[in-house]
């Protein structure tokens, strides 16, 4: 099909150069060539290892922070091997070329001090494009043990300084272990490291949730031998029981302001929402009174909303409704399970993570409830539930059995690179308390 | 649908012309004394060369390329007890020949046809959605499209970054070998990140050409128009 539109456009670039030549003649010049399309990655940061510093202590603070960086969602932290850098006559200074020639645009650098039970950790950030002046400069003093805290609260303040956003470093994740017929709570540094367990009995516990200032959290154990509903401070001691409904008390869901609870009760036959009193128990409002189980409610960051699963329509889908009651929306399309919805604590987003069932396999996605913009976030890699968001929305933490090894696994939260895991093992009901 | 190429080649001539003419005086210019300090960027000359990309699926038909299918040997029986496989000669001749079942899916291959393999398929001269039919490779010389690619590969812009700022300019020069003689920033973009990033772009190109030298081609008069820029070439650097 011939167009005007096809015939004018080589016209045009006729002209454009036939006029320009002219008056190019006897002059310098050059041709100019368009380049669109830089391809837009990770920011490879350099963290080689400290100089005059204890060697242990400097192997820990580079692979600490090498495992923050490579996890928090825009980082490639480059291999040490190929650095060119001369590290000794450096010290904490860079020769910023010796790091452009490696393809680093940023530059870690730590000195690391022991004396005794006492550690000073020394740090500073480069930006290679800035020059050799440090663009972060920060000390740190702790005990020995104190370390990994220490680098993890530096790679906060480099998050912040790139991305004016928190990050998740040193924040922790409580999960359930399942052992022959009993499963424990287990808390642990959102790494992996630092494993200890909130329950003691021989029952089974499970469904987990964080207080929103980390200091509490919420479960269900059968040790009485009803599903009731316990809170445990999270550095662990004697569980409370809070709510002990004739049926299930189960699914917690913390309010924001950390007064309130989300739950499942079936006191009266049929599994529904209500809102319960995080002090007494006492039931504060019944949220939905269907006849179809509705379970697993996650209340919304900003507090107004809910979002639960319901089979009032068929399979198990994602619902969400007022968080003072009212009728429910359906917000999950695609497939015919889809389960354990988590929102996205980041400001401004109304994004929730869910379980989907794909295939005959389970899959993490999220979904954008403003532009309905679905994302993967795991796929071909066995089977992944239960997904829980970082404390500042850049990465989703989930159970996952596959041929890596079942565990813990972290993942970007906007489907790219690849999972990490942060624990190996038999989990189940994944979620991530706040920043400390 | 001649003539929109037509036009096209009729424009292309016309250039050729005029860039031919000030090539032989730009050349006479420089041999009385070149300017080492980068192109003048107010005669900086606008040109057409863009990079395919196969971003879409191409909707006209295409050749794919593939290896060749291999027949598959038969192995020889060492049964001494068993009689030899039958010649043509001794094949029924009067058995008539099997008609084509146009509901039969036909033999099957080891290789899906759906399945691209060997070379890609988007190469000069194929069509693809380019409202002139063909794909975006095949505007300019592909001398200057490889190095378009080349840049290109080697510009990295982490997400992380502002974008923010006007588009740099970061200037080459070529030897007509293939080596690159100098780089140039002539004109910064107001973000220092994204300045560094062109810097890495060029001097990732410069030591990859120096290390396997391109050599400009003599063809459609390119060297003459390379030399006529004293073998300057510019690339306006968009996020």
């Amino acid at each position: 099909m011939l167009s005007l539109q096809s015939l004018t456009k080589p016209l045009l670039i006729v002209a454009c150069v036939v006029l320009v030549a002219p008056s190019a003649l006897g002059d310098d010049k050059a041709g100019v060539i368009d380049v669109s399309g830089a391809k837009r990655g990770d920011y490879p940061i350099a963290i080689p290892l400290a100089v005059d510093s204890d060697g242990a202590a400097a192997k820990e603070a580079q692979d600490v922070a090498s495992f923050d960086m490579s996890i928090a969602g825009f980082f490639k932290v480059l291999d040490p091997q190929s650095f060119l850098a001369d590290l000794k006559a450096e010290g904490m200074g860079i020769d910023p070329p010796k790091w452009k020639d490696v393809g680093a645009y940023g530059v870690m650098k730590f000195k690391v001090a022991v004396s005794g039970d006492d550690v000073t950790l020394d740090a500073k950030l480069y930006e290679v494009s800035k020059g050799a002046n440090a663009v972060l400069d920060k000390k740190y003093n702790g005990k020995r043990g104190d370390l990994r805290r220490l680098v993890h609260a530096w790679c906060n303040e480099v998050v912040f300084y790139y991305t004016k956003e928190q990050g998740f470093f040193g924040s922790q994740i409580v999960f359930v272990a399942k052992g022959k017929g009993k499963s424990s709570i287990q808390a642990m540094d959102f790494d992996g490291h630092g494993v200890y367990a909130l329950t003691h009995n021989d029952s089974i516990n499970m469904l987990p949730s964080f207080s929103h200032d980390g200091g509490r959290v919420a479960f269900t154990s059968y040790m009485r031998n009803n599903p009731d509903m316990y809170i445990v401070n999270a550095g662990g001691g004697r569980p409370k029981k809070i709510s002990a409904q004739r049926g299930m008390n189960t699914g917690a869901s913390w309010s924001p302001d950390g007064s309130q609870l989300a739950i499942t009760l079936s006191k009266d036959g049929n599994p529904d929402i209500y809102i319960i009193s995080a002090s007494d128990g006492s039931i504060v409002k019944r949220l939905t009174n269907d006849k179809a189980i509705d379970t697993s409610p996650s209340w919304s960051p900003d507090g107004s909303q809910i979002a639960f699963v319901s089979d009032r329509e068929g399979g198990p889908q994602i619902f969400v409704m007022s968080a003072s009651g009212g009728s429910a929306t359906r917000v999950s399309k695609n497939g015919d399970y889809n389960t354990t919805p988590a929102w996205s604590p980041k400001k401004g987003a109304h994004v929730l993570a869910y379980t989907t069932r794909d295939g005959g396999v389970y899959d993490i996605v999220t979904l954008d409830l403003d532009t309905k913009k679905m994302t993967r976030i795991t796929q071909g890699e066995g089977s992944n539930e239960e997904p829980a968001f970082s404390p500042n929305g850049r990465a989703i933490a989930f159970a996952s059995t596959r041929s890596g090894g079942s565990g813990i696994y972290i993942a970007n939260a906007d489907g790219t690179g690849t999972a990490k895991k942060v624990w190996g093992g038999s989990a189940t009901g994944v979620d991530w308390g706040p920043t400390p | 649908m001649i003539l929109p190429r037509y036009h096209a080649t009729a424009a292309g001539a016309t250039v050729f012309t005029a860039l031919a003419m000030a090539g032989a005086i730009v050349l006479a210019h420089h041999a009385q004394g070149g300017n080492d300090n980068g192109p003048d960027l107010s005669q900086l000359e606008a040109m057409e060369v863009s990079v395919a990309r196969p971003a879409k699926p191409n909707k006209q038909p295409q050749k794919q390329h593939r290896d060749p299918v291999h027949k598959q040997d038969i192995g020889v029986s060492h049964d001494d007890k068993q009689p030899p496989p039958p010649k043509d000669k001794d094949k029924p001749k009067d058995q008539p020949a099997a008609k084509p079942d146009d509901n039969s899916p036909g033999p099957t291959t080891a290789i899906p046809d759906d399945e691209p393999v060997g070379k890609p398929t988007v190469e000069a001269g194929q069509f693809n959605n380019n409202k002139f039919g063909n794909a975006d490779v095949d505007s300019g010389d592909p001398y200057l499209q490889d190095a378009v690619k080349d840049v290109l590969a080697g510009w990295e812009y982490p997400k992380i970054l502002d974008a923010e700022g006007t588009a740099p300019l970061g200037c080459i020069q070529f030897d007509l070998d293939g080596k690159i003689l100098d780089l140039h920033m002539k004109e910064k973009s107001g973000n220092g990140d994204m300045d560094d990033s062109v810097e890495r772009a060029l001097k990732q190109f410069e030591d990859a050409r120096n290390k396997d030298p391109k050599p400009v081609p003599d063809r459609n008069g390119l060297r003459e128009k390379i030399a006529a820029w004293n073998g300057w070439i510019c690339f306006r650097f968009k996020v």
